[in-house]
């Protein structure tokens, strides 16, 4: 916004915490609202099949479909999946140096366990080092933070 | 697309707006609109009657407050009044900018070139004007096939003059709008768009 627009009432209530809070809510349904309206038009699927896949009625649907867009978010993934779509979010930083949310952030992949504490047929305890870590390195660590090792006996 | 090419002259009343007496002169006082937003396609603003109130400004400063008596009357309560304030002045905006409105339910075609904003249950009547004290009342599209804008979510809305203003404000107290609101915002356009001639 330009500093113009604080002439008009618009850009004065913008321009506000709680102004830029409620459009931001009132731009969503807006948005959800247009989603609704070209679902049925982008679909192939009939929204008596909507109907039975979601156990609600026709009439229900219609209601939902040319309503204001202010409904759960429940409600919305439901309704665009009974589409045939999915639902995903993306979120932008609104206000200056507020850093980007991070990304859904996974753990990597599980590892085999570097090593294994197993028990012989003998009653003898041996460490199984694994193929991928077996310098001196994971010896030492291994040797210094016993309770990490998994027992597989 | 659908006009009525004959200007209409509201002859409501007979005030002349802004003419003051100042012994044997007299002198226009020019008006001066509060604008609500501007964009590439329109400039929207509150009209002013003859008396210099402006009827839709009042019902707008109260649902940005919660507290519309006409409102509560019709059991809008103050959250939907405050919500329905952030989506008209959203809706305005967009249609400032782009030239439709903002979800396919925001906007109406109502008579007589009058047309309304929509959000929740509050209703803002408007017209359009070139901003030389003249308006051609359109009207709107029943079939999307005849507009310019079928892919439009409000197709129905035609291209209208540059200025809107905005007359009065109702609840939505039915299916369709009472003539006497309407009558009211057509009052207004009348006095309004005398405040502009020479």
């Amino acid at each position: 916004m330009t500093s113009d627009d604080l002439d008009t009432e618009y850009g004065r209530y913008a321009a506000t915490r709680k102004g830029a809070i409620e459009l931001a809510a009132a731009a969503a349904t807006a948005e959800v609202s247009r989603l609704f309206h070209w679902l049925p038009r982008a679909s192939s699927r009939k929204q008596k099949e909507i109907s039975r896949d979601l156990e609600v009625t026709e009439g229900r649907i219609s209601q939902v479909l040319n309503g204001d867009g202010n409904v759960t978010v429940a409600a919305l993934a439901k309704y665009l999946r009974a589409y045939g779509y999915r639902l995903k979010f993306q979120v932008s930083p609104a206000d200056e140096g507020v850093p980007e949310v991070p990304a859904n952030r996974r753990r990597p992949a599980r590892r085999a366990p570097a090593a294994t504490l197993v028990v012989s047929g003998f009653g003898q305890l041996a460490i199984r080092v694994n193929a991928h870590d077996r310098s001196t390195r994971f010896i030492q660590a291994a040797a210094e933070r016993p309770t990490e090792w998994i027992v597989n006996a | 697309m659908h006009r009525e090419s004959i200007p209409q002259r509201e002859t409501n009343d007979t005030d002349s707006p802004g003419i003051q007496q100042d012994g044997l002169a007299l002198a226009k006082v020019p008006v001066v609109r509060q604008v609500v937003c501007r964009g590439n396609w329109y400039c929207i603003s509150y009209a002013v009657r003859s008396d210099r109130t402006t009827p839709a400004k009042e019902v707008v400063d109260y649902l940005k407050e919660g507290t519309w008596p006409d409102g509560h009357d019709e059991k809008m309560h103050a959250d939907e009044q405050v919500d329905a304030y952030a989506a008209l002045m959203l809706t305005m905006k967009h249609f400032a900018d782009t030239g439709e409105g903002d979800r396919p339910k925001s906007m109406n075609g109502l008579e007589d070139g009058i047309f309304e904003f929509k959000a929740r249950r509050a209703r803002i009547a408007f017209y359009d004007t070139p901003g030389d004290g003249t308006y051609v009342p359109k009207r709107k599209y029943t079939d999307p096939d005849q507009s310019e804008y079928p892919m439009s979510h409000t197709w129905h809305i035609p291209d209208l003059d540059e200025e809107i203003r905005l007359c009065c404000g109702w609840p939505k107290k039915g299916q369709k709008a009472k003539p006497s609101d309407i009558g009211f915002a057509r009052k207004v356009r009348g006095e309004d768009s005398r405040h502009d001639k020479r």
